[in-house]
């Protein structure tokens, strides 16, 4: 009886510590991902010391409730944080989201990102299950003096297709799961509500390293 | 004599079957940051805050630990209890949110594999909670640690 517990102890404390190192080199492979601002839309000052990314669907409703708290963020420490914007559409789920990341993205190659990001957050309710999103999209465009032709060319183009999958392939790859995920630094924050409890105590710790007490 | 040994290697299937499922979803929990469970379960609104940390450590470690027991077959009666437990207290929460219609599109049970709905989730639920019943009353030996380590 003593024998087959003392094996069952072993195998048991054999096992875990397995499953403990998988553990440990799958999240140590994780942090070795560099977190890329390449090609990430900015807003906020180019010199800002704390650097955040966003990894957001337009069609997520929590995205957009989120956006509450990363505006109180910003306005909390004027000019020291600027935010990279970067494209997660959890297309199974939202079939309108990837779509209007295409047109964002090609509204940014026209020096109109933010003012598409905000539309598309402003009226979400509006567009998420339409069968013509693309006609909606076309509206809120001409209403913001894009150039629809090169923006309907831009948003078919594969290319950007790719390069948006390719941003939520890389999010993927440093844990992000779910939208909204912040990085703030290094640091994850998952969803607007940790952002809110947890975001101005993780920017001062980062602004800390740049010697700046706020 | 033939039929009986298939009877078991299909629960043994069985067994491992759920055995990976859960293996595969508690990986995807604790070989990403906390925060991102942390956040499906604050998505639930039940739990005050303190212990959603401690509550996603928790049910990630066991989903892949007795996971991981269950797919080896090992302390088989006591990985199915737990998986059994787990199960039915997803269900409960799903169809909580169900009940008070709290705007969840994606129950965050899989992480990147698959995205299910709450709804969806509740029968994916129901089918395994159905498979693991099976395996704790069987406790299928074909294929397993504990009958290796009976032997």
């Amino acid at each position: 009886m003593k024998s087959i517990t003392r094996k069952y102890a072993l195998t048991a404390f054999l096992i875990v510590i397995i499953l403990i190192g998988f553990v440990v080199v799958a999240r140590t492979i994780r942090k070795q991902v560099p977190l890329s601002t390449e090609q990430a839309r900015q807003l906020g000052p180019k010199d800002a010391p704390v650097r955040m990314i966003v990894y957001s669907d337009f069609q997520c409703p929590a995205c957009k409730i989120a956006l509450d708290p990363l505006h109180k963020l910003m306005d909390e420490f004027p000019n020291l944080i600027q935010i990279g914007f970067k494209y997660y559409p959890i297309e199974r789920a939202h079939k309108n989201a990837l779509l209007a990341a295409q047109f964002a993205e090609c509204a940014g190659a026209q020096g109109k990102f933010w003012a598409f990001h905000d539309r598309l957050f402003s009226e979400q309710a509006y567009w998420s299950a339409e069968d013509r999103a693309v006609s909606i999209f076309a509206g809120y465009a001409r209403e913001l003096d894009l150039d629809l032709t090169a923006l309907r060319d831009c948003a078919t183009h594969p290319a950007v297709i790719e390069r948006i999958r390719r941003e939520r392939t890389e999010g993927a790859a440093i844990g992000v799961r779910s939208t909204p995920t912040f990085f703030i630094g290094e640091r994850m924050v998952a969803g607007g509500d940790q952002l809110a409890a947890e975001g101005s105590t993780i920017v001062r710790e980062e602004l800390k390293k740049f010697g700046i007490d706020s | 004599m033939n039929a009986i040994s298939k009877r078991f290697d299909g629960l043994a299937l069985v067994r491992i079957l759920v055995g990976l499922v859960f293996l595969y979803s508690g990986w995807e929990k604790v070989a990403t940051p906390v925060e991102q469970f942390i956040a499906v379960i604050h998505q639930y609104r039940l739990f005050p805050a303190e212990w959603e940390s401690v509550l996603a450590q928790v049910v990630s470690w066991s989903e892949f630990v007795f996971g991981s027991f269950l797919l080896l077959g090992f302390m088989i009666r006591v990985s199915a209890s737990v998986i059994a437990v787990l199960l039915v207290s997803f269900m409960a929460l799903l169809s909580r949110s169900l009940w008070l219609g709290l705007p969840i599109a994606e129950c965050g049970c899989f992480g990147s594999l698959l995205s299910l709905t709450p709804f969806q989730a509740i029968l994916l639920d129901s089918f395994l909670f159905l498979m693991t019943v099976t395996v704790l009353i069987s406790q299928p030996r074909a294929a397993s640690l504990d009958g290796w380590l009976h032997r």
